[in-house]
């Protein structure tokens, strides 16, 4: 007879969290009532590693022959919670950063995800320059993300998933967003002011003040500003926030 | 034996394949000479990007039906997955969607995959709520499909055809017939297939699933990443020689093949179609 809780158990089985216990299984022709259930438990292995393995294919490639063991402890330590494989890596950031992993591993994780997000993420809604001219709240576009990697790791990937020779790693500042252009997501280095308007804009700050503070750190960018935003709307990486 | 006819006014979309993200660009781009796309609900059910980008030519050059594998019939309603599948389904407007009588986790771990349940009356009960819980909120027929198995549970007083056409005719729904699926179980827990096929209410078929599937030392795995085999082909001419004219779908989501390769099974199978629905009944 199954428990109440039979479904609870037997995802735990499959997962591996617990032992295989066949006694719920009727056994078949060829196979024993172990082997049915080993079944789904070997499935589960295969489809989740992979899964995870596509989301996080720079950190893949980083890790080597270390990735099976390392996205297995974190699948152990964060089974899928949700209907969409696609959110399979959702907590890895965090996760690694507890698990002590290094800097430009984190980074290239940062950057694995905000690709993943960029590609599904909605349009962004074009700004025009009469918009502009009002000074609005604005907000990045839904595809667009800011980064600010530690290391090269974005030119690491990009060699990497097109399979050709990968720069040496090299510790430096880099502010990057990663963005969507038609349907492809790419990534760019920003200089540090405009990365740095961006980030103020992004985390609420009316435009006005976000310029006064670029402008304040860094005085030389003022005469350029007018030629950023007329980039940031060709390129649809900031909105008007509707919030 | 007398041929079926459909007790849904629904069309006979001809012969379809997957949309798979490797074929996305050329499909809209060449439009093939295949009758219909089946779309992997939860691969479009998000804001924007390269899914939607296709999805939308798509939706403008051909006749789409949209298939789930996340619903969990057998488990509690997920109300993210719904209210996004409710978004999805009205967007490309088609006569039916599906999902799996399975269930795919729990609210707290997701297993994805399609895992049998116990056929039970109390089980036929919960099933049959969801299915017309949601097709009730959608307005939209919904078809049950079989899943391949590779357990059965000892708990299990009703056989899988009997549960399935009690939950069909409970619930007032349609069935999406995986003949592949019917095949494969039959090899890993041992019935006749085509007796399987005599007992469910082929009235209610509105879709028919194809695929090849693995053979390994001990059981049949269905990985939609072969051609369809000779015995699939067998009794997917009995399926047709007793619904008629249904909707069929060749699946090959993995090792996926070039487009005309893809074009090539539909083909086959429309022959095959043919001939069954040539046959004197």
């Amino acid at each position: 007879m199954l428990p109440s809780d039979w479904q609870e158990k037997m995802a735990a089985m499959i997962r591996g969290a617990e032992p295989l216990d066949a006694s719920w299984f009727a056994g078949g022709p060829t196979v024993t009532p172990d082997e049915q259930i080993a079944v789904y438990h070997n499935q589960y292995r295969l489809r989740m590693y992979d899964a995870l393995a596509e989301e996080l294919p720079g950190l893949s490639w980083m890790l080597g022959d270390e990735a099976e063991d390392v996205l297995w402890r974190y699948l152990d330590a964060n089974p899928p919670n949700t209907w969409t494989l696609n959110r399979i890596a959702a907590r890895f950031q965090d996760w690694a950063v507890a698990e002590g992993m290094s800097d430009e591993q984190v980074d290239m994780t940062k950057l694995d995800l905000a690709v993943a997000a960029s590609f599904e993420a909605a349009w962004g809604k074009p700004l025009s320059v009469a918009q502009l001219m009002e000074m609005p709240s604005l907000r990045l576009s839904p595809h667009a993300r800011l980064l600010r990697l530690r290391s090269n790791v974005h030119l690491i990937r990009s060699a990497a998933l097109q399979k050709k020779d990968a720069p040496a790693l090299e510790s430096i500042d880099r502010p990057l967003l990663v963005f969507r252009r038609g349907i492809r997501v790419r990534h760019m280095e920003l200089p540090l002011p405009q990365w740095t308007l961006l980030s103020r804009i992004d985390a609420g700050e009316d435009l006005g003040s976000a310029l006064e503070a670029v402008v304040a750190e860094w005085p030389d960018v003022a005469p350029q500003l007018g030629e950023w935003f007329k980039a940031f709307a060709e390129t649809d990486w900031v909105q008007v926030r509707e919030d | 034996m007398a041929r079926t006819v459909s007790r849904f006014a629904v069309p006979d979309l001809g012969v379809g394949v997957g949309y798979r993200v490797p074929h996305y660009t050329q499909v809209v781009e060449e439009r093939p000479a295949i009758d219909w796309f089946e779309l992997l609900s939860e691969n479009f059910m998000v804001e924007g990007g390269s899914p939607i980008h296709h999805l939308e030519r798509l939706i403008d050059a051909y006749p789409v039906a949209p298939h789930g594998v996340s619903l969990s019939l057998g488990s509690e309603e997920d109300p993210d997955h719904v209210a996004r599948l409710h978004k999805f389904v009205e967007r490309v407007n088609a006569p039916w969607f599906s999902d799996h009588l399975c269930w795919t986790g729990t609210r707290v771990h997701r297993l994805h995959d399609l895992v049998p349940i116990p056929y039970t009356p109390q089980m036929r009960d919960h099933i049959v709520d969801r299915i017309k819980s949601i097709q009730d909120r959608f307005g939209r027929l919904f078809a049950v499909e079989n899943v391949s198995a590779y357990l059965a549970y000892k708990d299990s007083i009703l056989r899988e055809q009997d549960f399935l056409s009690e939950v069909v005719e409970r619930a007032d729904c349609g069935m999406l017939l995986d003949v592949n699926n019917v095949f494969v179980s039959s090899c890993n827990l041992g019935f006749d297939p085509v007796k399987w096929l005599d007992s469910i209410p082929m009235d209610r078929v509105v879709q028919i699933h194809l695929a090849g599937h693995s053979i390994y030392e001990k059981y049949r795995l269905d990985t939609h990443d072969h051609p369809v085999c000779d015995e699939v082909w067998a009794l997917y001419r009995e399926a047709i020689r007793r619904i008629g004219p249904v909707s069929t779908l060749i699946e090959w989501d993995d090792q996926i093949p070039s487009l005309a390769r893809l074009a090539e099974e539909a083909d086959l199978a429309r022959r095959h179609r043919d001939e069954a629905l040539n046959a004197p009944v």
